[in-house]
């Protein structure tokens, strides 16, 4: 008899997003606009949807339009889950995936009633600033397999004597529903409908506070800057509706204040309700995102299989059609993976991920505010003495991505035709972000893959020269780092590696405040396509730092 | 592009991370999340190195930021927050290491324990050492800052490594071998188990409303866009591929945090942080009005409901050398001279400098924009003869025509936009010129409908894939250059009954002889670079082709300068022999 060797959820990690409605958002995938005047750029297509019954049944239908809200309500995102078996064949011992069903559990002696769900998500914002445990909240659920009831997440703090808890437990916040879908033994649209799929609704995106996060005034003031105490200006507004106003205000949370002696703020340290106006005093705020983890537990002929899934719930995307170019993927793979194999075999495939890199690039840029990015990454670099620059480097004041930023400036001084340099952009009417439409213009041409290899084939040096090499490999630092910046890769112990400059991304942050660049992966890939574009010889070499142990052949 | 359905490339996707489940829309999937985080959008991945080391769990104490003065420089760094083998599934294996490292946590546990002011004082990997407390670029005598360490630690690679934990106030290093986590299951995929729920999130901005309104950083334009395009109300007209056809509405792009979404009192985004924040949605606000944001498609906001547009098919050319003749004799050359009308229009202006000198107080601002406008557009259509030029020699390389030959002259009529032909012109760009501009690059004119025949041709499988993508970005092109040449129009309408007429141009004149011999000494050799370029891009040479493409590149610059320079004393350069 074939026996069961594991059990796992699909997609193992998923991102769910918040909204107001009662309605979650319908499938869609990315595709390409094919149409006439589509130019090729990436558009949303409505995809097969999973219209929930009363009963938590499923029904497939592919929508004509995709609705983002209902009302002045934002739909939510909600993933589903589905669970899928390892099975080995008791005749060769070859191991085959298949869906999870009741049919299939049948086989082995099992049904929904062997099946059960645990839901565990969490939001420890609180926690993380104040150190107290009882100011996280935290939700759990239990479902066994014939209970296709949509629950509520109701999240409470966890506390014990002597500790206030943050929620109370008869005023939970609620985090959000999972529901155990109903099987139904056919196939619709493509869709397997008997297999056992779960879902994760986020909660509404509410904001909750103790009774006083009534109202209080706004800074005025730019992101990040801090407003004298001594004076209250800018506008009074509600800062939690009266209705959520049900945290307790005896925790550390309403009396927290960023960057005290001792403390081990997140940083940004700035990032809560209250901060950067008046004593920077905490107004107890917290919200209903949370991450954690959905495990299912199945019992098969006495033995426990157990698979876990992942969900984030976290805020709305609100360009869905555009993609950033250093995504959580692209991140997980950088710390996970070996490096890209660039090759004759993996030319077509390297080809086209270079150019949806590109193309994620442009759409980026597209919505981007580049002349106000790049007034602000001036204004971080001034210092007093101002920082040295290294010869050949870029730029690092209000010269950055002039006429005076050569060899990296290209194109902006012909199409701005600006002899200018000062750290605001010439916004005129009917053009008030030059950069910014010189950003896209520069990169449209680029999402075209033919004309992105030509590109690089003929601005070898110049594209090497102009994209910010990444943060390195630990095997890459020097245990004594040099002043000197290395142009194939930065430290952050030195700290011309940590300067805004116009080399691409220009003027966007990384995780650590220092100016973003692609992850070491794809810029590893970028450099050897590069160089396999022009010297397929150069690219046999294996790239300079690898995972040790690790196979490079992709 | 690639048409891959989804856009999933699996090679740089974890474990099972490309399988697309059915009902969930692209914005659950990773690549949809932003990574680089200060904090961050929907995690901070600055969370996973909190415990990059099994059993342990730091905490990067920092400065307020990386230009911030050092107040507790003794306490930033990698600062052991807690031990925590006892939940960490990575130390319930029966490996032999996970045993070892479990035993050397039990026995440490509890000196760790008793005093709070333990710090990862170094790692070793793949036989390198690094301090943690070393080399200070800010100061040499301070340790190295929460995120410096963090950033050291973001770069180790999976497997064995060492660590040493030391107190501040001083003593003996306390050393673990291990291994840096995965973070993610090789097999699996799913995050690590030891990260508890919460985790992840913990670190960003309560509530994240906040960060939408605060965040300094305007990084995450994907996601949460900066500058976008207005919404176009039913019934309100529009070009094909979805812009407004009023220009104005078009091409303005205003700021998508703004507080008043009513479009009478919408203005553009200003090219300042500063210049913006007046205007947007305060603090506390934001934690109601986050709703009221428009989301954004294709650039420009949305009501409630995204329909996606329907195609209406144009009839393609008969055969494959029917399309090329297209090419070669009407397409192409248009190409090139509309480019060279374009160039010539814009050496016609006065320059931002020369118009300060006029009484006119907005003209030095007017010109700015349509030069930088007819810049862009001229070296759009310049792409364009290089895409045509392209798609020939892909015609010909697919044995789908006889031979390919660079187009590279300039058509000598042109679409007048109502029907009939006029003759190709080198001309200031007066009233008349802008006007037969517009209508050559009008939607459903001549141009655009002589690309939709491309386009419907070569969606036919017996041309190479990738052909219909240059076709349908050139007619995409046109598109906008018809709206931008409409603002332009917008913009003159302010002069247009001065007097002396058009105090916005140069007298011009199209030159002769000696003074325009140099400037047609570097055009001739731009045509000749990229003819001799395309042949050997065409014969798929394309280390030989390239460096003759980037010199003809390299040479329009040239020749760019010296056209303003003989156009600032009146010179027009003549691209083709005038009549």
């Amino acid at each position: 008899m074939d026996r069961v060797v594991e059990i796992y959820l699909l997609p193992p990690i998923a991102v769910a997003r918040v909204g107001g409605s009662d309605n979650p958002l319908e499938a869609f995938e990315w595709d390409t606009d094919v149409s006439t005047h589509g130019a090729h750029q990436t558009v949303i297509k409505p995809a097969v949807s999973l219209e929930v019954g009363a009963d938590g049944s499923l029904r497939p239908y592919i929508p004509n339009v995709i609705r983002f809200r209902d009302g002045d309500q934002l739909r939510p995102a909600a993933p589903f889950f589905e669970l899928w078996l390892r099975i080995q064949s008791s005749r060769e011992g070859d191991i085959r995936e298949e869906r999870a069903t009741p049919a299939l559990l049948a086989q082995f002696g099992a049904s929904l009633d062997n099946l059960q769900f645990t839901v565990t998500v969490a939001n420890c914002k609180a926690q993380r600033r104040t150190g107290s445990a009882a100011c996280s909240f935290i939700a759990r659920l239990e479902v066994c397999g014939a209970d296709h009831e949509r629950k509520p997440l109701l999240a409470t703090s966890p506390y014990t004597p002597g500790l206030e808890p943050l929620v109370y437990p008869d005023r939970p916040i609620p985090l959000g529903a999972f529901q155990f879908m109903k099987p139904a033994a056919t196939t619709a649209m493509g869709v397997n409908l008997s297999q056992i799929r779960v879902r994760f609704t986020p909660a509404r995106g509410e904001v909750y506070g103790p009774p006083t996060a009534i109202a209080g005034p706004s800074s005025p003031g730019q992101p990040g800057e801090i407003v004298a105490a001594a004076i209250l200006p800018g506008v009074v507004h509600e800062i939690v509706p009266a209705r959520n106003r049900i945290l307790n205000p005896n925790t550390p949370w309403s009396s927290y204040i960023m960057n005290a002696d001792g403390q081990t703020d997140p940083q940004p340290c700035d990032s809560y309700d209250g901060a950067d106006v008046g004593d920077w005093r905490s107004w107890g705020v917290v919200d209903d995102t949370c991450d954690g983890i959905i495990a299912a537990q199945l019992v098969v002929g006495g033995a426990r299989f157990v698979a876990t899934a992942r969900v984030l719930s976290g805020v709305p995307d609100y360009a869905p059609d555009r993609r950033p170019f250093v995504s959580l993927a692209a991140d997980l793979a950088d710390r996970e993976l070996p490096p890209v194999a660039v090759s004759r075999q993996t030319f077509d495939e390297t080809s086209a991920e270079i150019a949806d890199l590109f193309a994620r690039v442009f759409e980026t840029a597209g919505l981007m505010n580049l002349d106000a990015t790049r007034y602000k990454a001036i204004e971080i670099n001034i210092n007093d003495p101002p920082p040295p620059n290294y010869p050949g480097l870029p730029q690092i004041d209000e010269r950055m991505m002039t006429r005076d930023d050569a060899p990296y400036v290209d194109l902006t001084p012909v199409l701005l035709d600006s002899s200018r340099v000062a750290q605001e952009s010439v916004g005129v009417p009917f053009q008030p972000l030059p950069y910014s439409a010189v950003a896209s213009a520069a990169h449209a041409p680029l999402t075209d893959l033919d004309s992105l290899r030509d590109f690089l084939r003929t601005h070898k040096d110049h594209v090497k020269r102009l994209i910010r090499p990444p943060y390195g490999r630990f095997s890459q630092f020097e245990e004594a780092p040099t002043v000197t910046p290395n142009p194939l890769f930065r430290d952050p112990r030195v700290s011309r590696d940590g300067l805004h400059d116009m080399r691409m991304p220009p003027f966007m942050r990384d995780s650590d405040e220092n100016p973003l660049s692609l992850n070491w992966r794809e810029y590893d890939m970028l450099m050897r396509f590069i160089d396999f574009l022009t010297d397929e010889a150069v690219v046999a070499a294996p790239p300079a730092a690898e995972f040790p142990g690790t196979n490079t052949d992709g | 592009m690639d048409k891959r359905p989804g856009k999933i490339f699996p090679r740089n996707l974890t474990a099972r991370a490309s399988y697309q489940a059915a009902g969930n829309p692209a914005v659950t999937r990773l690549e949809d999340v932003v990574a680089n985080c200060y904090p961050g959008l929907e995690l901070d991945v600055r969370n996973f190195e909190r415990r990059f080391f099994p059993g342990l769990i730091f905490e990067f104490v920092a400065r307020d930021d990386n230009t911030a003065s050092y107040t507790e420089p003794n306490r930033y760094g990698a600062w052991l927050r807690y031990v925590d083998y006892l939940l960490d599934p990575e130390l319930q294996s029966e490996a032999p290491e996970a045993k070892r490292l479990l035993v050397d946590l039990m026995v440490h546990a509890g000196a760790l324990g008793a005093n709070g002011d333990w710090y990862l004082e170094w790692v070793e990997q793949g036989g390198r050492r690094l301090s943690m407390s070393l080399h200070n670029p800010d100061n040499p005598d301070y340790p190295l800052d929460g995120l410096y360490v963090w950033r050291l630690l973001r770069g180790l690679a999976p497997g064995a490594l060492k660590i040493g934990l030391k107190r501040r106030a001083g003593g003996k290093e306390i050393v673990f071998e291990g291994w840096r986590r995965h973070f993610t299951d090789p097999v699996t995929g799913v995050i690590n188990g030891a990260y508890q729920p919460g985790e992840l999130l913990q670190s960003l901005c309560s509530p994240w409303q906040h960060d939408f309104r605060d965040c300094a950083c305007m990084y995450w334009a994907s996601n949460h866009p900066d500058a976008v395009f207005q919404q176009i109300e039913p019934g309100e007209p529009t070009l094909p591929g979805g812009q407004a056809a009023d220009p104005l509405l078009a091409n303005l792009k205003i700021d998508w945090l703004r507080a008043e979404r009513s479009r009478d009192v919408t203005a553009a985004a200003g090219n300042t942080i500063a210049k913006n924040r007046p205007y947007q949605f305060d603090h506390f606000q934001i934690n109601q009005e986050w709703q009221s944001l428009n989301v954004v498609l294709h650039d420009r906001e949305i009501g409630s409901v995204y329909i996606p547009p329907r195609e209406g098919l144009a009839n393609p050319f008969a055969s494959p050398e029917e399309l090329a003749r297209e090419l070669r004799e009407k397409l192409g050359p248009m190409e090139m001279a509309l480019a060279l009308e374009y160039l010539y229009a814009r050496f016609s202006l006065l320059t931002p400098e020369e118009a300060g000198k006029s009484r006119w107080s907005t003209m030095t601002e007017d010109v700015t924009f349509i030069r930088g406008c007819l810049m862009i557009i001229a070296t759009c259509e310049m792409q364009h003869l290089r895409w045509v030029n392209e798609l020939l020699w892909i015609l010909y390389d697919a044995g789908l025509t006889a031979s390919y030959e660079p187009v590279l002259h300039p058509a000598a009529k042109l679409p007048d936009g109502k029907g009939g032909w006029r003759e190709s012109s080198l001309r200031r760009l007066t009233p008349d010129a802008l006007n037969d501009f517009i209508n050559i690059e009008r939607p459903s004119g001549f141009l655009d409908g002589a690309y939709s025949k491309v386009i419907a041709t070569l969606r036919s499988p017996i041309y190479p894939a990738h052909a219909v993508e240059l076709a349908e970005r050139i007619d995409s092109d046109g598109v906008d250059h018809y709206s931008r040449f409409r603002e332009v129009e917008a913009a003159l309408k302010a002069y247009d009954k001065a007097e002396p007429p058009f105090p916005y141009l140069r007298a011009l004149e199209v030159g002769g002889g000696e003074p325009v011999a140099g400037a047609l000494a570097i055009y001739q050799n731009i045509l000749d670079d990229l003819d001799e370029g395309y042949k050997e891009y065409a014969r798929e040479r394309f280390a030989e082709g390239a460096p003759l493409v980037n010199a003809a590149r390299s040479k329009m610059n040239d020749l760019l300068k010296i056209g303003e320079k003989l156009a600032a004393s009146g010179v027009g350069i003549p691209f083709w022999p005038q009549k």
